[in-house]
């Protein structure tokens, strides 16, 4: 299984490889999820002249709206694996070749993507934490934070098992875009 | 499976017996109507891509596969590897049937394809070895061991740390070269290993190939087009068409067709009108551009119908020579029936 560490720690070296894409695509994302959900929570909270909505203080509601999208994009991914289109262009006939599990080669590379975006996350955390308000109210500890990233590894294993089974359909139907769409519904 | 067992079989790494494949592809007509009206109703075609396909290959033999775009080269490939499952008949390689997909077959095998980058864009080639090593469990020594004998053997040591997509197409052939037998494999399959390669890098490559041959000793399977590759590399030959193996022998015993035809190359002043006089004797030209033309023809009749030509073409220059391989292939591929 030494392969599969290999196969996730080349996936997360291509990602780092372009090193202006990378700092553009973790900063970038980060504060611009960050910025939308500060300024849109800021103008409603302070238009409403409330210290609540609906039991959510300003800074529990912009934790809520910066974590939610992360932990979406950490367990889907990129909405699928890339299979469909290996099936389409003949580029899984590699895969085929190799002594491996080739889902296994594909769950190791979307895992990769997870990664990442929980990179991403724990940085926008600390500027949460810098700049909005630390996260006592919400009492994190070592378990919830074992459990967490259990879950969404956990909820990735899912919908990557949903995803391959949909794009598994290219081998009869070349094009399976739409199915794809329809996924997240 | 059982594994091979007479003294005979111990040598034949590769047999395969009656391989058949047919595809099943729709019919895409012209046009919007024919779009729409194919929303509801298609028609199929089928196309047999291999019949009774049959032929063996020992340790260390390279056997040279030939025929036109689509004869069933790549589809025989696939399947000899493991990729695609045949309808009918058999192959046996190493004791294994290859589309059952044995883990220790995959270990054993190796499949370069020129048309298409196995190793990963972005990364430079040493990375990709080390996923590779991991991949195929290769232990540490003899990783290393093999990896300098392949990377010297290549002249691509300074190459190694540099991102594949920033290499030349020979140096990036020759990584491809190196992923493909980092493993050791008992049976190559090398499908056109030198398209697209300036004439350095081909001689190069073909050069490592029989070195490699000669030290490792696989049964090797290759596809080309160039005849270059073919003749230095392949002792025996199997000339394809359209799914048939057509002719299956010594390279040889195809250069005695060589001896027995002429080619005649003529050079013309304006573009001809007709070939009237070539089609009642049977031979088909080829024309390399509208003002030169390429006629195969038998060498004891060569003179005479070189005579006559002159008389009837507007002819600048002739030259007559022996056949090349090339023309004799594809003379074997457009006259000889199965």
């Amino acid at each position: 299984m030494r392969w599969f560490f290999h196969v996730l720690s080349i996936e997360l070296r291509k990602t780092i490889s372009y090193r202006l894409d990378f700092w553009l695509n973790l900063i970038g994302s980060v504060l611009s999820q960050f910025a939308v959900s500060y300024f849109l929570w800021k103008s409603i909270f302070e238009y409403n002249n409330v210290a609540e909505i609906r039991g959510y203080t300003f800074p529990a509601m912009i934790f809520y709206f910066f974590t939610a999208p992360f932990i979406e994009k950490a367990t889907l991914g990129d909405g699928e694996t890339g299979l469909s289109r290996e099936i389409y262009d003949g580029g899984l006939s590699k895969l085929l070749l190799y002594p491996i599990s080739t889902f296994g080669y594909k769950f190791a590379q979307s895992l990769a993507g997870t990664f990442i975006y929980i990179t991403q996350y724990l940085l926008g955390l600390l500027i949460y934490v810098l700049f909005i308000g630390s996260l006592e109210s919400f009492s994190i500890g070592a378990q919830s934070i074992f459990l967490f990233l259990l879950l969404i590894l956990l909820a990735r294993v899912i919908s990557f098992l949903l995803q391959v089974t949909l794009e598994s359909v290219a081998f009869w139907a070349d094009n399976v875009w739409s199915l794809m769409v329809m996924l997240p519904f | 499976m059982t594994t091979v067992t007479s003294k005979r079989s111990n040598r034949v790494m590769i047999r395969v017996k009656d391989l058949s494949k047919t595809f099943k592809v729709h019919k895409k007509l012209p046009g919007l109507k024919n779009s729409l009206i194919g929303l509801f109703k298609r028609e199929y075609i089928i196309k047999e891509a291999l019949q009774k396909v049959s032929f063996h290959v020992e340790a260390g033999e390279i056997l040279g596969l030939v025929g036109a775009n689509g004869a069933g080269k790549t589809t025989l490939v696939k399947i000899l590897s493991g990729i695609m499952e045949p309808d009918s008949g058999s192959a046996e390689i190493l004791g294994y049937t290859p589309w059952q997909r044995k883990h220790n077959y995959k270990k054993q095998i190796s499949l370069l394809m020129g048309q298409k980058a196995q190793l990963w864009w972005d990364l430079p080639a040493e990375d990709c070895f080390v996923l590779l090593k991991e991949i195929y469990e290769i232990p540490l020594s003899r990783y290393n061991n093999t990896l300098q004998y392949l990377v010297e053997k290549l002249g691509v040591q300074k190459q190694l740390n540099i991102q594949i997509r920033r290499l030349s197409l020979g140096e990036r052939m020759k990584m491809e070269l190196i992923a493909s037998l980092l493993h050791e494999p008992k049976i190559v399959f090398l499908d056109e290993p030198t398209i697209g390669l300036d004439l350095t890098a081909q001689r190069a490559i073909r050069e490592f190939i029989l070195e490699y041959r000669r030290s490792h000793r696989p049964a090797m399977i290759l596809t080309s087009h160039y005849m270059e590759d073919i003749q230095q590399l392949c002792k025996r030959l199997a000339i394809m068409r359209e799914g048939q193996i057509i002719y299956n022998g010594s390279l040889e015993g195809l250069q005695e067709n060589r001896k027995q035809s002429k080619s005649l190359v003529f050079i013309l002043k304006e573009p001809l009108k007709e070939t009237k006089y070539l089609e009642s004797l049977g031979i088909q030209p080829t024309f390399e551009n509208l003002l030169k033309v390429k006629v195969i023809v038998p060498k004891e009749s060569a003179l005479d119908i070189a005579s006559d030509l002159l008389k009837i073409w507007p002819v600048m220059d002739l030259s007559m020579s022996d056949d090349d391989l090339g023309s004799v292939i594809e003379s074997v591929m457009r006259m000889k029936t199965p």
